[in-house]
């Protein structure tokens, strides 16, 4: 009697493809380890030269002179002072509350200076830090004036000491 | 008559066309988002600010990176790194004596890369601009320094470089 065996099995089913999948997943590994993503950083980009007493490049002959204000900023131990002219003014602890409630007053500002019909493109901030400000409370200031909507935004040094 | 069959299916193992279609896909992915070998000269340990906004910088060709750290304590000048001329870290003072003359290497970089170089080969780059990549303590007073060097070197644009926080 003829036993009948187990049905063969097919192997012919196309190329390996074992080795194809390693490289590939080695490949992906890589590129998961060794990539530096977009994203995780990005850039405050300020446009204005600088305002420097005694320093810097005069403007062209012929330009006009833009709509300027400057707001100085200041620690006063824990508390974090911001200050533009007579619109608006900022004193907290926290720089993130700082940031909110200034963007607020600047737009304000800007709403009032698109009434007025100033071409608020043209409009220059002029952030002053007194020495002792940290980056870290700065950016919030810069920060609050790109996002309320001002397209020019500079630092302010003085060179006479 | 003859009968036709239908086709064996094949039981040679795990299908993995799917497999390698996802893993290409994200290979795929990973190449164009994903910036390796560029060396940009910044500083990774350094703890740079946080922002809520801000912008991509898309042609890093045009740029110099500025690594800023608070100098010594009694000294005026930060400590300053950036990639030199020779495509390697170099530390960059403000102004230092050489011999009795007065040197401004990082506002000879900056004029180097932004004027150019005709003996190099070098042309001007009028679109030249400055990452400030500075820990998040630095003062203003070591700060301001540096800004002043890019304007003296007549550098139009300069940039933060922050951390990106979503807005709570």
């Amino acid at each position: 009697m003829k036993v009948q065996g187990a049905k063969k099995i097919h192997y012919d089913a196309g190329p390996n493809m074992t080795p194809m999948v390693d490289i590939t997943m080695v490949i992906l590994i890589f590129f998961m380890l060794c990539g530096n993503f977009l994203g995780a950083e990005h850039f405050l980009v300020s446009d204005v030269p600088l305002q420097a007493n005694g320093a810097g490049v005069p403007p062209p002959a012929g330009v006009p002179i833009p709509t300027r204000f400057t707001i100085a900023v200041r620690q006063e131990g824990p508390f974090y002072v911001a200050k533009a002219g007579n619109f608006a003014s900022v004193r907290s602890t926290d720089p993130k509350r700082a940031y909110e409630l200034l963007k607020d007053q600047l737009a304000a500002q800007l709403a009032s200076f698109k009434a007025a019909g100033v071409k608020t493109d043209d409009v220059q901030i002029i952030i002053y830090p007194q020495p002792n400000v940290t980056l870290d409370n700065l950016i919030p200031v810069e920060e609050a004036a790109l996002d309320a909507g001002f397209k020019k935004v500079g630092f302010g040094v003085n060179t006479t000491k | 008559m003859r009968h036709h069959q239908m086709p064996h299916i094949r039981e040679g193992g795990v299908n993995v066309t799917p497999l390698i279609d996802v893993v290409m896909c994200l290979i795929i992915f990973f190449m164009l988002v994903a910036k390796i070998g560029v060396d940009t000269g910044s500083d990774k340990t350094l703890d740079i600010p946080a922002s809520f906004i801000g912008t991509d910088i898309r042609d890093m060709g045009n740029t110099l990176t500025l690594n800023v750290i608070n100098g010594p304590s009694g000294d005026s000048q930060p400590i300053v790194t950036a990639l030199g001329r020779n495509g390697e870290m170099t530390d960059l003072k403000l102004h230092d004596m050489v011999g009795g003359a007065m040197r401004t290497p990082l506002r000879d970089l900056l004029k180097y890369y932004r004027d150019g170089d005709p003996a190099r080969g070098l042309a001007p780059n009028p679109d030249f601009k400055v990452i400030i990549r500075a820990d998040k303590s630095v003062t203003y007073y070591f700060l301001a320094p540096v800004l002043i060097e890019c304007n003296l070197a007549h550098v139009k644009s300069f940039a933060f470089n922050t951390k990106s926080v979503a807005p709570s």
